[in-house]
Parts: C-alpha cells; sequence; structure tokens
C-alpha cells in the first residue's frame, strides 16, 4: 500500500504537481554580487557563451556569510562566483576553493590583478576587475587643476578651498577611514603579525579628524542605506567637487567622458574575483566561463559601459582616458592585508566611525571598542 | 447590362476597398496596440503588486529587526554591559520583552560577541557565530516543523559602536503565506516566495512549501538584482528580488507572480475578439452599404446605357428623363434633349423628304394635268356632242354615257393636281373673312349636303379678325373639309364648324360623328392619293391640297384626337 501510494505521489509530481515547475536547466551556475547594471552587462557577456547559465544574486553586505555558508554545506553549490577580493583568503584557507588552473596564469593580467588573486603563493582566481578608493572630479571641481594632492593634508586642504558647497564627498565607512589612518601612521589590524594598527594615539586624532570633516568640508552624512544615491545625487548636482569612491560609482557620478580621476593618498585597493569552488559539478568549464567573462572584449565592454577597470592589458589600453585614469589612480594605492580576518574589521570600525560622526562618542570611546572587537577577531574568537 | 454590371462591380469594389483596407489596417494596428498595451498593464499591475508585498515584507521585518536593534542598543549600553559586570536579570528581561514586541519571533536567544549564551534559547540550529559577523540574516530559510523560519542576528551595539552582544532570532515566515494567501490575484495567477535555494517559503495557492522550485521565472528572479518579467511556456511571470528591500538584505529570497497567459490576457484576447467581431459585423454593413449604394449609384446610369442604345438604334420616342443625383440627373436631361432634338431633325428631315416628294408630285402633276386637260376637254366635249345626237335607247348611248362621266371625273382628278401645283404660288400675303367665306361655303355645299342628309352646325363668332390666306384658297381648304365630313357619315349627321381666335391665329375645327380615322391611317392622311375611300370615290387629293395650302399660309392642320368621328384642326395666321 506504501509502494502504491508513493508510486501515485511520484506519478502527480510527473503530471503537473507543480505546474509551472520544470527541470533546473543545465549548465553552469553562477553566484554574483553585481547591481543592476552589472547585472545588464552580464547577461550580455552570457549571451556569448555557448551554453546556458543560470546565476544567482548574492547581495555584497553579506556575500562573504552567505557564500561561506553554501560553500561549508556543499548543498546548492554553485560552479563560478564572483567575489570580493577581501573575501579570497578566507575561503581558499578554509579549503574551499580550487587553484586557478594554467590557463588562468597564462594570461597577460594586470600586476595588480594578479597579486588580487593569488594568496599565499597560489593562485586562486580569475581576476574581474580592480578597485579601491580614488577622487573623481566632476563638474564643480572646474578650477582644480594641477597636481594630485600628495597626501590627506593637501587633499583636505584642496577641499577646503574649493567652489563647491562641499569639498570632499566621504562615506560614513570604515573602508574611508583607511587613508585618513595610514596618513596619521596608523592603519587596520594585520591578521599575519596580529597587529592591531588602530591601537595607537595616532589612530584616534585620524578617527576624529575623519569625523569632523562631516558637514564642515565634506558633504554631511546621509541617512544609512542612502549614501551611494546620496554623494552621487549631490556630486551630479555639483555641490561635491571630489568624491571619495571607487570605480563602481563613475557611472552614477556622471558621464565618463566628463569625469576625472586623481589617485587618493593612501587609498586602499581590492578588487573582484571569479572563483570555483570545491563543491563546483563542473570546475573545468566553470574556469573557461571565468576566462570568458574575463576576456578583453568582454572587460572593454564594461569599461565602456560603467566604468569598470579591466584586469587585462589588452583590455586596458582600449579603455576610455577616465577609466586609465582610475587604473593609475590604484596603481599607487596599497592593498589592505591579505588576510581572512581583514573583511570582517569592518563590521566594528564602520559602527565606531558612525558612533563618533554621529557625535554619540568620542573617538577615544569608540576605537577602545573597536580595539576590544579586533582582539576578538584576531585571537580567532567569536566575531 | 454587361457595362452596367462591370461598373457596379467596380464600384463595389472600390467602396468595399475604401472600407476593408482601412478597416483591416486600422483594426489590426488598434488589436496590436490595444493588446499591448494590455499585456503591459498586465505585467505592470502584477509587478505593483508583487512590490506592494515585498515592501510589505521588508516592513514587517525592518519592524522586527528594529525592535531587536534597539531593544539591544539598550542593552548594549547598561553600564553593566561596558565593564562586564555579571547579569542582574537585565539580559533575561530584555528577551521576555523583545519575544512579546516582536510576535513573529518564534526563538530568542542573547550572546556574547565570543559566542557564549547569555540568555534566552538556544542557538538555532546551523547558526554559525564563528565565521560570520551578525550583521543581518545568518542563513536561508529553514522549516522548522513545516513552518518556514529564519535566522536573524542582531548585533547589540552600544552607543559607542561597540559589540557587546548578539541577539538570534528565528522569525516565523508563516506571516508570508498568510499575506500572499490573502493577495488579491487574478485568474489562474499564483505568488511564490522562495529562498536561494529556490526553496517554496511560502505560496499563495495550497501547493506544497519547502520543496525546490526552479522553473524559468525562479531562476531568472534569483539571478536579478531587481524586479522584471518573463513570458515562457505559456505562463507570464513577474518576480523581484526581495534582496534589493533595505531589510532583507542579505537574504536570497524572491518573490515570484506566475499566471497562465490565457488568465493573465484574457482580457486582451477578449478585446481583441470583440474588435474583430465587431470589425467584420461594421465591415459586413459597410459592404453591403457599398453594394446598396452601387446598385444606386449605378442604376441611373444603366438607365442612361439603355436610352443611349436605344437612341443610337434610332428609337427616339419622348421619355422622361432619367431621374439621378447631380450629374447623373443632369446627364438624363440633357440626353433627353438630345434625343428630342433628333426626333425633331429626324422628323424635320422627313418632312423635307415628303415636302421634296410632294413637289415634285406637285410638278409633276401639273405638267401632267396641262397636258391631258385638253385632250380630256375634247373627249368630253365630242362625247357630249355625239350623246346629243343619240336617242336614249341608242346602244352606243351608255357607251357614251360611261366615256363622259370618266372623262369628267378625269378632269376632275386634274383640277385637283392642278389645284395642288397651284399652291405652291398661294399668295400668302392676301387676307379673308373667314365668316364669310364660311357662309359662302355653306350655301355653295348645302344641296350636296341636304342629298346626303348631313346638317352642318356653325359656331363662328361674328368678330373675328380676318385671316392671312386668299379667300379663294380658304374656301377650298374648307370644302374639302366639309365635303370629307359629309362624305364620313354616309348614313347622315351634322357636320360641326366652329371657330375662335387665339392669339395671332385663328383656330377652326371640322369635326364630323363618322367612323374617325384608323389608327395605322392617321400618319399618311395627308399625303397625295392616300384615301380611306372606297376606290373611286376620291381622288386621295384633297387634304393633300389642303394641307399646302395651309402651310403656305404658315398654318397648320392636323387629326385631332378625339373619341368619336374625326376631327380637323386648322390653325390659321391672322392678317
Amino acid at each position: 500500500m506504501r509502494s502504491l501510494a508513493l508510486v501515485l505521489a511520484i506519478a502527480a509530481i510527473a503530471c503537473g504537481g507543480e505546474p509551472t515547475a520544470s527541470a533546473p536547466p543545465r549548465g553552469l551556475r553562477l553566484l554574483h554580487t553585481f547591481g543592476a547594471r552589472e547585472a545588464d552587462l552580464l547577461s550580455g557577456a552570457l549571451a556569448s557563451w555557448p551554453d546556458p547559465v543560470s546565476t544567482s544574486l548574492v547581495p555584497f553586505a553579506r556575500g562573504q556569510t552567505v557564500i561561506g555558508a553554501l560553500l561549508r554545506a556543499g548543498t546548492d553549490c554553485p560552479d563560478l562566483i564572483r567575489i570580493d577580493a577581501t573575501w579570497l583568503p578566507g575561503l581558499a584557507r578554509a579549503g574551499l576553493l580550487v587553484p586557478a588552473p594554467k590557463e588562468a596564469l597564462a594570461v597577460d593580467w594586470l600586476p595588480e590583478a594578479r597579486s588580487l588573486a593569488e594568496d599565499r603563493g597560489t593562485t586562486w582566481a580569475v581576476p574581474q576587475t580592480v578597485d579601491g578608493l580614488m577622487i573623481v572630479l566632476g563638474p564643480a571641481a572646474n578650477g582644480i587643476d594641477g597636481a594630485p594632492p600628495p597626501t590627506i593634508d593637501a587633499l583636505i586642504e584642496l577641499a577646503t578651498h574649493t567652489h563647491a558647497k562641499w569639498g570632499l564627498g566621504l562615506r560614513v565607512d570604515g573602508y574611508w577611514v583607511v587613508p585618513f589612518l595610514r596618513a596619521a601612521g596608523a592603519d587596520v589590524a594585520d591578521g599575519s603579525t596580529g597587529e592591531l594598527g588602530i591601537d595607537r594615539a595616532e589612530a584616534r586624532v585620524a578617527i576624529a579628524r575623519f569625523a569632523r570633516l562631516f558637514g564642515t568640508i565634506a558633504a554631511p552624512a546621509p541617512a544609512p542605506g542612502q549614501e551611494a544615491t546620496d554623494e552621487a545625487r549631490r556630486f551630479r548636482a555639483g555641490e561635491i567637487a571630489m568624491l571619495v569612491t571607487g570605480p563602481w560609482a563613475l557611472a552614477d557620478a556622471g558621464e565618463l567622458d566628463a569625469l576625472r580621476v586623481w589617485p587618493l593618498p593612501e587609498a586602499p585597493r581590492g578588487g573582484h574575483l571569479f572563483v570555483v569552488p570545491k563543491c563546483a559539478a563542473d570546475a573545468p568549464r566553470a574556469w573557461k566561463l571565468a576566462l570568458h567573462l574575463a576576456e578583453p572584449e568582454v572587460q572593454l565592454a564594461w569599461a565602456r559601459a560603467i566604468g569598470t577597470v579591466p584586469t587585462t592589458r589588452a583590455a586596458l589600453d582600449e579603455a576610455p582616458r577616465v577609466v586609465k585614469e582610475a587604473y593609475a589612480a590604484l596603481v599607487g594605492a596599497r592593498p589592505l592585508p591579505r588576510e581572512p580576518v581583514t573583511a570582517l574589521l569592518f563590521d566594528d570600525l564602520t559602527p565606531a566611525v558612525a558612533a563618533v560622526v554621529a557625535g554619540d562618542a568620542t573617538a577615544d570611546e569608540a576605537l577602545a571598542g573597536v580595539e576590544r572587537a579586533w582582539r576578538r577577531l584576531l585571537s580567532g574568537g567569536g566575531s | 447590362m454587361k457595362r452596367r454590371e462591370s461598373l457596379t462591380w467596380r464600384v463595389l469594389i472600390i467602396v468595399g476597398a475604401a472600407a476593408v483596407i482601412p478597416t483591416v489596417i486600422v483594426g489590426a494596428l488598434a488589436i496590436r496596440r490595444e493588446q499591448g498595451d494590455v499585456e503591459e498593464e498586465v505585467v505592470r499591475g502584477n509587478l505593483a503588486l508583487v512590490r506592494s508585498l515585498g515592501a510589505s515584507l521588508d516592513a514587517t521585518l525592518q519592524d522586527a529587526r528594529r525592535a531587536l536593534a534597539i531593544g539591544g542598543s539598550t542593552w548594549a549600553d547598561r553600564p553593566s554591559s561596558v565593564v562586564r559586570l555579571p547579569s542582574s536579570g537585565e539580559d533575561a528581561r530584555l528577551v521576555r520583552r523583545l519575544r512579546r514586541e516582536v510576535p513573529i519571533v518564534a526563538s530568542l536567544s542573547l550572546i556574547s560577541p565570543e559566542g557564549a549564551p547569555i540568555a534566552g534559547d538556544a542557538l538555532p540550529k546551523g547558526v554559525d557565530p564563528g565565521f560570520h559577523t551578525f550583521g543581518g540574516y545568518v542563513g536561508d530559510v529553514v522549516f522548522t516543523g513545516g513552518r518556514p523560519v529564519v535566522p536573524m542576528a542582531v548585533q547589540a551595539r552600544s552607543r559607542t559602536g561597540e559589540l557587546t552582544g548578539i541577539l538570534v532570532a528565528e522569525l516565523d515566515l508563516a506571516f508570508i503565506g498568510e499575506a500572499l494567501g490573502e493577495a488579491r490575484l487574478g485568474p489562474g495567477a499564483r505568488l511564490v516566495v522562495v529562498d536561494g535555494a529556490g526553496i517554496v517559503v511560502a505560496r499563495s495557492d495550497r501547493g506544497p512549501v519547502g520543496r525546490p522550485l526552479r522553473d524559468p521565472a525562479v531562476v531568472r528572479a534569483l539571478g536579478s538584482p531587481q524586479d522584471g518579467w518573463l513570458s515562457d511556456a505559456g505562463v507570464v511571470a513577474v518576480y523581484r528580488n526581495l534582496a534589493s528591500y533595505q531589510s532583507l538584505r542579505g537574504v536570497r529570497w524572491s518573490i515570484v507572480l506566475e499566471q497562465p497567459e490565457a488568465d493573465a490576457y484574457a482580457l486582451a484576447r477578449r478585446t481583441t475578439r470583440d474588435t474583430i467581431l465587431f470589425g467584420a459585423i461594421a465591415l459586413a454593413l459597410a459592404l453591403v452599404g457599398g453594394a446598396l449604394f452601387a446598385a444606386r449609384l449605378t442604376r441611373p446610369l444603366g438607365a442612361l446605357t439603355a436610352r443611349a442604345d436605344a437612341i443610337a438604334a434610332g428609337d427616339v420616342p419622348a421619355a422622361a428623363p432619367v431621374r439621378g443625383p447631380g450629374e447623373i440627373g443632369h446627364l438624363g436631361e440633357r440626353i433627353e434633349d438630345m434625343a428630342r432634338r433628333l426626333a425633331e431633325r429626324s422628323e424635320l428631315q422627313a418632312a423635307l423628304a415628303r415636302g421634296d416628294r410632294l413637289a415634285t408630285v406637285g410638278t409633276l402633276s401639273a405638267s401632267v394635268a396641262h397636258e391631258v386637260n385638253n385632250p380630256l376637254t375634247t373627249v368630253m366635249g365630242y362625247a357630249q356632242l355625239m350623246l346629243e345626237d343619240k336617242q336614249d335607247d341608242h346602244p352606243d348611248r351608255a357607251g357614251l354615257e360611261l366615256i363622259a362621266a370618266e372623262a369628267a371625273r378625269m378632269k376632275s382628278i386634274v383640277a385637283g393636281l392642278l389645284d395642288y401645283a397651284r399652291t405652291e404660288g398661294s399668295d400668302a400675303r392676301s387676307s379673308a373673312d373667314l365668316g364669310a367665306v364660311l357662309r359662302r361655303v355653306t350655301a355653295l355645299l348645302e344641296p350636296q349636303l341636304r342629298r346626303a342628309r348631313v346638317a352642318i352646325a356653325l359656331a363662328v363668332p361674328a368678330d373675328l379678325p380676318e385671316v392671312a390666306a386668299s379667300p379663294h384658297a380658304l374656301q377650298q381648304v374648307l370644302v374639302n373639309l366639309i365635303q370629307n365630313a359629309a362624305q364620313a357619315m354616309p348614313s347622315g349627321g351634322t357636320a360641326k364648324v366652329d371657330a375662335r381666335h387665339d392669339g395671332a391665329s385663328l383656330i377652326v375645327r371640322v369635326s364630323d360623328e363618322g367612323p374617325g380615322v384608323d389608327a395605322a391611317d392617321r400618319a399618311r392622311i395627308f399625303e397625295p392619293f392616300f384615301t380611306t375611300k372606297e376606290a373611286g370615290a376620291g381622288t386621295g387629293l384633297g387634304l393633300a391640297v389642303c394641307k399646302r395650302l395651309v402651310s403656305a399660309w404658315h398654318g397648320s392642320i392636323e387629326l385631332e384626337d378625339s373619341e368619336r368621328g374625326a376631327t380637323f384642326r386648322v390653325v390659321i395666321p391672322t392678317a
């Protein structure tokens, strides 16, 4: 009787128990963190790929968490993942990734891109783009000429004397604090050495200085979650002379031809990568897809459309001027420590900076909490 | 007839084409546009519903997270948190209060940043505090006792931003299914919320949850950063990736609304069907109207064609003009004008021909009469002389009398011919008193009429003007007409003569009570030598002479239509 019920149940499902359900599409599964514009370009790039590819969005904000959980579980495993470069050490050292094949190593990657794809001497990824912080000058920066400011002090001095409503556009975010920490002689924690970097007095000075910029030289901090749209609106309206941001924001900042890019002193550099998890069903094919998505023609299309900085020399040579300027700016930037803990640092640094900017805490109070949190992280406990 | 049919068909084709082509083109465009609009409206409406549901879902979860965050922050700012004093019961109170305030919380744990439990329930299964940072949702949906729940971690940060604890809640997502079930969906539509693995979290229908659903819409939704729609395998689907909502960041959920195209576009299809139906009816009516219009337009043309054919064939009797609108009516009138002129011309030509013939006859008759008259006089004279010498019983007497009588008759014919010929030179400039002439004629014919028992009734006013005719010729005409009247009444009767003044003419009518003139003879009655009398009773020249005489006066003579007898109507211009 139970057998009969099972047969009937299977038959019911086969005959349309789920009316619109169909067999999972064949082909590769790609997990990505792209926004709307990038997703459109991805669709275009996938159109020239011979097999069907099902894509699935992972929100960037929790991408590391979600991807880590997925790969650890091993179920519903994607074949290819587009990740932030800071996530690579954690995923690679957890044994969740497949090293890149020889074909990936043979590509003429830009040096900054190649280093992004490596961890402890092994190449784990196909670099998709190089990014980091830089200075974007728009219509409101029309009187700002000469050489880029060599220091944060020079940048603030320059921003103080612009004709725009706000000399700078900054975000209340730990990533944006990094140049100020570095300029003051501090830094974020280094998981490889165990140095906190933030436990110095210079860090407190830097945080306090950073917080004081908002509403004086830099545009006021918008409501949480509105940072990108608010800064883009202000920048396009000419309220902000110099926007500190990354290549990801170029398309929203205005017409690419109308923008200029300067290097940001002490800026952090990063990027995005295509990686193949160990649980992938078809890793060789996934690497081919990764290389396809990183082909110069594809990268060039993205560079022209939204200002994405390529990772191949061939694409960079043909890229728009502003993209070349962005790459030149990023060459001088310094990567964050290539440690698994690095990406997690900002979960504590950003709320602390926000508390200082909001006036809820002094820099001393805020960094004391960050120091305690980072010590926990470096010691491997808790978050 | 063939031409008419051809013209009718052409007009019908033109009218049909004028109706069909614009109707089909405009109809097709209207249908296409209407269909596109309705389909777009369906997608827009369904997308609005999906967005609305997504926003509602977002608001509920946002409220939950906000409540947990506020509670966590308040708890984190307590003095004992900063200095790490032992719990004084605040932790348990926090958990109890948050459970009350956030109804969708299924379980709630308060743990330290190191992951050690502080208060509340045990950590949900699968939540790994060592890897992630407790910044939001810490896993996909799981099913506990058949109910979908999602673990969510909310950082309890102090005013300085320091992490002092983590609230890990399991949120009961059954409310999503209830919300979907209450949504007002179109026919055949269903709403489904899936997690990042395509597992059905909630649905509006009674289908199973907790199972994978990886149809094209779900696959597309999971890969899309925002919302969109697609049509596949007869199903139109709209979707929204809920990751785009503020409170749902970190959760790879999508909400999908699927509806069979047959149901979704039912209005469009019904509108299309109705448009085609009404269009076809309108088209048929237009064609019928066109056919009627074509027939009406070509009917007078057909009549005109037939009329023109008849005229071309020489059949040009007077007819009423073909009626028709505008130019057609005008053409009908013009054709009748042409026909009338052709008839007049034909009649004129016939009259001319007849006149020539009569003139020839007159000339010939005059010549013959002149040559024959003298021998006849001789014959008749000698016959009379020889009769005088013969007794009544003389055997030759009968023959001589016959010779004399026939000679006399021949002389009468010759005299008639001479009269006919003489009318050529009738003097139209003389004048005559009709009354006087009539009185003389009646006196002259009185014996003859009395023998024939024919009375004569005159109705002639006394003050009639004189007519432009010679008295002798006028007498000749009246004698002829009155004699004819008498001869038409062999059993006797009354011959009426009346006259009246009509403008520039006098009209004299002479009528009898005889049998009248046959219709077949009416046209020839004025021709020379034509007679309806018995052989030998008439020369056939009397009315011909009358006609010539009257025509010479620029008058007319004709036989009127009458119910009884014959009436000759003579019009003579006044002097």
